[in-house]
């Protein structure tokens, strides 16, 4: 790292702290106005379908007091009100202003890159997931006493995290796919073995 | 008892555990972008396996070595390992340039040990007077007390914007009441799907929503590898250090009443002891600050470490956890069927000298590994986030899946995760939402039953058998009020 560079990020700090009470988690500078109009939007809805289904949940009760659906419906109503303030406060910030921006292509490359390399890993991550779900099988290989198992959480997590190493980490096919097989064979052993957890699916 | 749970704690096998986990802790610290939550919501999955006294030594060893891990980075490649370490950034990077690099980190070992006996020392202290009180806790009290924990966590959290906390915990609280209702056993928001009947389990949300979301907002960063400034030897300098006592002990105590503070965690701790610290010093040691100061550093390092044991003190005596890592431990704690909170004394005798003792325990191993581990640290940061990243999101989904051998807790960590990175990328905390979805189903059980209770009572019958709930009733208020017309400066 550069030496400006890292005044800098000395700098950015100093400046943050001087900014005054700092929350737990790093929040500042994540939203605009625009952002938080779109989300206020988002959560009125949902809190609106909150209280609508708690409006129509079943009573078996001989008092509202014991109404399943009384805290549901209140956390909705504050939820909504709360959407509301946001909406407001988004609105006098000028939020309504330039809205596409929220979803328009950024003019920075680097967050232009960012945001591609952010929905390709999140469509590996989703791919990851389902696939474990529904490729069940396992392959057993009795070496002695010693049973050697391979369910399909290895053997669809080494193909997919070997594309992850490839297109982030970008080494070698051969070297991705070298240490995603030793993560998840690691990995797996240590659970099914290590911790007595079943790997998920057939094990 | 208590000692039997030391000579407990000293087998020499719970003795390897909890130097695995500082070590490993120290380790995870000091890597940058790994956070001490991220830590412990891994952990729990892994936890699953282990036994009661195992999972709980090995959680304490991580937490305690990786809070105090994250100023390795700072010091040394002006990158802080965890957020609270970015006062330590600040002070010791500058100090590291000119050499001392060694003393700086030696200083910060010293401060965090120090640190974490303030926080211990007071935890034991205050926590036979907080269950004392919490006894006498009835319906009233816990849905309030549920109630402030998700609205001031909401506060804390947010920083300038508490709104914004208030609707995270909100929408968790919403994820709580998924699944048949305890009193009449109605299916509330379970869309006709009978796997969630059950309801949503905090853990998996807890897995997702830092561990899952944390990859996704990293790994896509293109990051640049760091060159470690020289770091001399390390010898932490205890007698330099009494020259900062005074600043050391009310540090210990700000850190300490912050973790208590749900939603506050070690960060919240080390920027207010930094604060405070720059305006209480002398003259001629303010002018050092921000361009490398040792009060400051002792400052920062001791709060972020004495936040450990302000953060189990809700968390242990109430079941509110004081920081999402004390969330982690609490989820930790219910794998193994330990349900902390007012009666943690009665139906789990021993367990909590078992927690003091195995923190203490902690702190000492924390103090001879940080020492020896801080060369090797270096040689950690050539690991690029990009490979350790991908090897994370498989832990994150076998941790899930290990909580209770379900698949459908990977998914819904999927959705907490997807909803997560989401909710960050809008500026939304989301420790408010564990917290709210851990709290939630306390907080409805115990406002109905209390409205069942209390409707036929009159006012004056309501103030006079419920203080505590009154004024919990008053502080709720306070809470929301102070987040939406005080300016925060």
């Amino acid at each position: 790292m550069s030496s400006d560079k890292e005044n800098a990020l000395i700098e950015q700090a100093k400046q943050k702290l001087a900014g005054g009470f700092q929350g737990e988690e790093d929040i500042e500078g994540a939203s605009t106005p625009q952002k938080d109009l779109v989300s206020s939007a988002v959560v009125a809805a949902i809190a609106i379908a909150a209280m609508v289904l708690a409006w129509k949940m079943p009573d078996p009760g001989r008092t509202v007091f014991t109404h399943p659906g009384l805290l549901p419906f209140i956390t909705g109503m504050t939820l909504f009100a709360m959407a509301i303030g946001l909406a407001v406060r988004a609105l006098r910030e000028g939020g309504a202003n330039n809205l596409r921006s929220v979803v328009a292509r950024p003019a920075n490359r680097d967050e232009r890159e960012y945001k591609r390399r952010s929905w390709i890993l999140i469509a590996l991550v989703i791919a990851l997931i389902v696939a474990i779900d529904i490729v069940t099988f396992r392959i057993r290989i009795p070496i002695g006493n010693f049973e050697f198992k391979l369910s399909s959480f290895e053997c669809v997590s080494i193909p997919i995290v070997t594309v992850i190493f490839r297109l982030f980490w970008g080494r070698s096919w051969l070297r991705c796919l070298l240490v995603a097989t030793v993560a998840a064979m690691v990995l797996a052993a240590a659970f099914r073995w290590g911790f007595k957890i079943p790997m998920p699916g057939v094990d | 008892m208590i000692l039997d749970q030391l000579l407990l704690v000293l087998s020499p096998y719970l003795l390897l555990v909890c130097l695995i986990g500082t070590a490993l802790g120290i380790l995870w610290g000091a890597m940058p972008g790994l956070s001490t939550t991220m830590a412990m919501a891994l952990l729990i999955g892994l936890s699953t396996g282990m036994t009661q006294n195992v999972a709980i030594t090995f959680m304490l060893g991580v937490f305690t070595g990786s809070v105090f891990g994250g100023a390795i980075s700072a010091v040394l490649i002006n990158i802080p390992g965890t957020p609270d370490s970015v006062p330590t950034m600040i002070e010791g990077y500058p100090l590291a340039q000119r050499g001392e690099g060694g003393l700086v980190l030696g200083t910060a070992i010293a401060a965090s040990f120090l640190g974490n006996w303030i926080g211990i020392l007071l935890m034991i202290g205050f926590i036979p007077l907080i269950l004392k009180i919490a006894l006498s806790f009835r319906s009233l009290e816990m849905c309030l007390l549920a109630l402030w924990g998700i609205a001031i966590s909401g506060t804390m959290a947010a920083g300038k914007r508490p709104l914004k906390g208030w609707m995270s915990g909100w929408i968790g609280l919403l994820v709580s009441f998924v699944g048949v209702d305890a009193i009449h056993g109605v299916p509330r928001y379970a869309f006709g799907f009978n796997a969630l009947d059950d309801g949503i389990s905090y853990i998996p949300v807890l897995i997702g929503l830092f561990g899952l979301a944390e990859v996704l907002r990293v790994l896509p960063k293109t990051t640049s590898t760091s060159i470690p400034a020289n770091v001399g030897r390390v010898i932490p300098p205890m007698r330099a250090l009494w020259k900062y006592s005074r600043a050391a002990v009310r540090s210990g105590l700000i850190g300490t009443i912050v973790g208590a503070i749900p939603g506050a965690g070690a960060n919240v701790a080390a920027f207010l002891s930094y604060d405070i610290g720059r305006r209480r010093a002398s003259p001629a040691e303010r002018a050092k600050w921000g361009k490398g100061s040792y009060e400051a550093i002792v400052c920062a390092e001791v709060a972020n470490n004495a936040n450990i044991g302000g953060s189990l003190l809700p968390t242990l005596t109430l079941g509110i956890p004081g920081s999402a890592a004390a969330a982690a431990f609490l989820a930790a704690l219910e794998l193994k069927n330990v349900v902390v909170g007012p009666m943690i004394q009665i139906e789990h005798p021993g367990l909590i000298y078992y927690i003091y003792w195995a923190l203490i325990i902690a702190n000492f191993l924390m103090y001879g590994a940080a020492i020896m581990l801080v060369k090797p640290c270096i040689k950690l940061f050539s690991l690029p986030q990009t490979l350790l990243m991908p090897i994370i999101l498989l832990v994150c989904t076998l941790g899930a899946y290990a909580v209770s051998l379900s698949y459908l807790d990977v998914y819904i960590m999927l959705v907490a995760g997807l909803v997560g990175y989401l909710l960050r990328r809008f500026g939304f905390p989301l420790a408010p939402m564990v917290l709210a979805v851990i709290l939630g189903p306390v907080a409805d059980e115990n406002f109905r039953r209390a409205l069942v209770v209390l409707h036929d009572k009159s006012l004056s019958a309501i103030l006079t058998d419920h203080p505590i709930g009154i004024l919990l009733f008053i502080i709720v208020i306070y809470t929301f009020y102070d987040g939406i017309f005080r300016r925060r400066t």
